[in-house]
């Protein structure tokens, strides 16, 4: 089985090549809603799980989304479904965009190149986070099985995005907002 | 019905009451520009303070030692003497062992910076031209505000016993206030390296927004 990292800077090669074709006003606009996202799940996903797990109680009798058999599996899968669904009605469109175009040449280019990377950064980051404070539940799938290689735990899990931004979150998005509207 | 404010909860809603209404203030009065130029200081104090908190302290006592010395020996014929024999060269205005006394110093610095910071910008800056730009000021002074506090609360003395999942990663033993529940384990990374990918990202947004030419419809 490959390792993980390798997946990792698959997924965020492809969307800088996404970033270098669609341009960066559009990849600005996506970052804004990836950032939104991830200030929703950050802030208020264990209260979204608390309320379904309540509300499910009532059928099942016991608690099966935060102490049942398969909770890291089902936690994991919440989040990772509810940000993969936000990224792609972000990237399905023009949604938050900002107005313009790039300029011209190399710096539009490597403008466009930088924000794909950016936002590959912070999907396939984001989307590894969830894995690993579950514990990578989706061995219990046949998938990737831990441990991961000496290289991603001494480099790469330090730079996972969500707990590195998450104080930074309640500024960035309205930042973002105020660029937007300025643009 | 009579409610209990524990000193821990009253000094967290001191702290975010008193960080959110200063920042707005700020954005109301100077915009949204004056709140950039006020969050980056800001943001930069901290990570110093993280990255480099061990020589600041090393400073500290040794900018005390030297007013020592001034105030008890300048005038004595045999400094080196009068240095022991009344205790300067072992004197120490915080301990570097007690983890107490350093946040206390660094709650100083840091709270010394916000405010120098905040005077600083509505002292020389400008007032924003139209309602919108006050308007954008105001929303992101209270976003900025929420930020501040969660800077602050890490270096307050009641921080151990609030149950809030605020401040927590900048430690990781407090991992558990950030994602309580979770069964994993992830290395919370110094908060130097967030701060330094958030001036980045804050000058990498501006720099490519400016660039941005406008569409046809736009010129026109």
């Amino acid at each position: 089985m490959e390792p993980l990292e390798l997946l990792w800077a698959v997924l965020i090669g492809v969307f800088a090549v996404v970033g270098v074709v669609r341009g960066y006003p559009k990849e600005l606009g996506v970052t804004t809603t990836i950032l939104a996202a991830l200030l929703l799940l950050t802030k208020g996903g264990e209260s979204i799980l608390g309320v379904l797990d309540a509300y499910l109680v009532n059928y099942v009798n016991s608690s099966m989304i935060l102490e049942g058999q398969y909770s890291d599996l089902i936690q994991s899968l919440f989040y990772m479904l509810v940000f993969v669904l936000v990224v792609v009605i972000s990237y399905h469109g023009e949604t938050l965009a900002f107005d313009g175009t790039p300029p011209k040449g190399p710096l539009g280019i490597a403008l466009n190149l930088v924000s794909g990377l950016v936002n590959g950064y912070l999907i396939s980051g984001t989307m590894w986070y969830y894995l690993h404070i579950f514990n990578y539940p989706v061995q219990v799938l046949g998938l990737f099985r831990p441990p991961l290689t000496e290289f991603a735990q001494t480099y790469l899990v330090p730079l996972i995005p969500v707990p590195l931004l998450e104080p930074y979150l309640l500024f960035l998005v309205p930042f973002m907002i105020v660029m937007r509207v300025l643009r | 019905m009579e409610i209990h404010l524990e000193p821990a909860l009253l000094q967290f809603l001191i702290v975010l009451v008193a960080a959110v209404a200063a920042s707005t203030v700020v954005g109301f009065k100077r915009g949204w520009r004056g709140q950039l130029v006020a969050f980056v200081p800001i943001v930069v104090t901290w990570a110093v303070l993280g990255a480099k908190g061990e020589a600041l302290v090393n400073l500290a006592n040794t900018t005390y030692k030297g007013v020592l010395f001034f105030t008890s020996c300048s005038g004595d014929a045999d400094a080196v003497v009068c240095a022991e024999s009344s205790g300067v060269t072992t004197a120490a205005l915080v301990d570097p062992s007690s983890p107490d006394q350093t946040r206390l110093l660094f709650l100083v610095v840091f709270v010394m910076t916000v405010l120098l910071t905040f005077l600083f910008v509505i002292r020389f800056g400008r007032e924003p031209s139209s309602v919108l730009q006050k308007l954008m000021g105001t929303i992101l002074g209270v976003a900025n505000g929420f930020t501040l506090s969660y800077l602050l609360l890490p270096l307050l003395p009641y921080r151990q016993q609030i149950p809030l999942d605020l401040g927590a990663a900048s430690a990781e033993e407090n991992l558990s206030g950030i994602a309580p529940g979770f069964p994993g384990s992830i290395s919370v990374p110094d908060v130097s390296v967030g701060a330094g990918a958030l001036i980045l990202f804050v000058g990498f947004v501006i720099v490519a927004v400016r660039l941005i030419r406008p569409t046809g419809a736009q010129q026109q």
